[in-house]
């Protein structure tokens, strides 16, 4: 390979040192991941979202288990993402409106 | 007499990156400890992520970034530690021999202190190896600007310019 060559690949291994120390730093800051953790709670006391309990309560979702649940903006509004486990043992994806804890979409196997 | 200079880059970007990023890193690591304990440990991961990319770049890097530029063997090297203590040792424009060991020892001793610490848990063993690798790699870091001081002395050129600039002037006597 050519020193120019070489020259190149050192900056690409400095461009990967500086977004590692960037990732890192991300989650060194007191802001950031647990700013959504405290929004979330504050939501709920709120009463602005439904709890994940009362949600689990739907009848749609008696029965299944759930492996995943995230409460995520999509479109601006606020919306349970959940990862289920139907009776077949396959794996499914049901959206939630969080607010009136209707389902949002068909569900979406993998 | 000295020849007219002509100045060669001998130290590539990312070798000049790793050397300082690490040091302000080991800085942090060291200040943070008992302080900030996730900066304290986002500098260890940091210390780990640059210390892999360094033994990748020892094999793909460039000429005087290689392990095989600069990686001696024992007659090689015990010979050089003769040589300097008669204050006769050659210069290198890459690193010496003994200076070669001292980066290997750095680097994994380094490696060990960030691994003991991530390994840091209940058990009371690893935050001992812990300890006793910080200092261990403390002591080394010592050795090395020591040593970095009096090879500049013997060749009358400033190495840690070197690190920084990245260029050495070439002499006709060099190895």
């Amino acid at each position: 390979m050519s020193e120019l060559r070489k020259n190149t690949l050192s900056w690409v291994f400095i461009l990967l040192a500086v977004s590692a120390a960037a990732v890192l730093l991300s989650g060194t800051l007191p802001v950031g991941a647990s700013d959504d953790h405290e929004s979330v709670r504050e939501l709920r006391e709120r009463g602005d979202i439904m709890p994940l309990a009362q949600l689990l309560e739907h009848a749609e979702l008696r029965g299944l288990r759930v492996l995943e649940a995230e409460l995520e903006y999509e479109d601006g509004r606020l919306v349970y993402e959940l990862e289920l486990l139907d009776r077949q043992g396959r794996v499914r994806e049901r959206y939630f409106d969080a607010v009136s804890g209707l389902p949002l979409s068909a569900a979406r196997e993998d | 007499m000295r020849e007219a200079h002509q100045d060669i880059r001998v130290w590539d970007p990312f070798v000049r990156f790793f050397h300082w990023s690490l040091l302000l890193a080991y800085l942090v690591a060291w200040i943070s400890a008992e302080e900030w304990a996730s900066l304290h440990e986002q500098s260890g991961y940091y210390i780990m992520v640059l210390i892999g990319l360094r033994l990748v770049w020892g094999l793909v890097g460039s000429r005087y970034a290689l392990f095989s530029d600069f990686l001696a063997g024992p007659r090689v090297t015990i010979a050089y530690l003769r040589a300097l203590a008669g204050r006769r040792a050659a210069r290198y424009l890459g690193h010496n021999p003994a200076g070669g060991w001292m980066i290997m020892a750095l680097l994994f001793s380094l490696l060990g202190v960030a691994i003991s610490g991530l390994l840091i848990g209940a058990d009371g063993v690893w935050e001992e190896l812990h300890e006793g690798l910080a200092a261990l790699s403390l002591t080394m870091v010592v050795v090395h600007v020591i040593a970095v001081l009096l090879a500049s002395a013997l060749h009358e050129e400033n190495l840690i310019g070197a690190m920084l600039s990245g260029t050495k002037p070439r002499r006709g006597s060099d190895v």
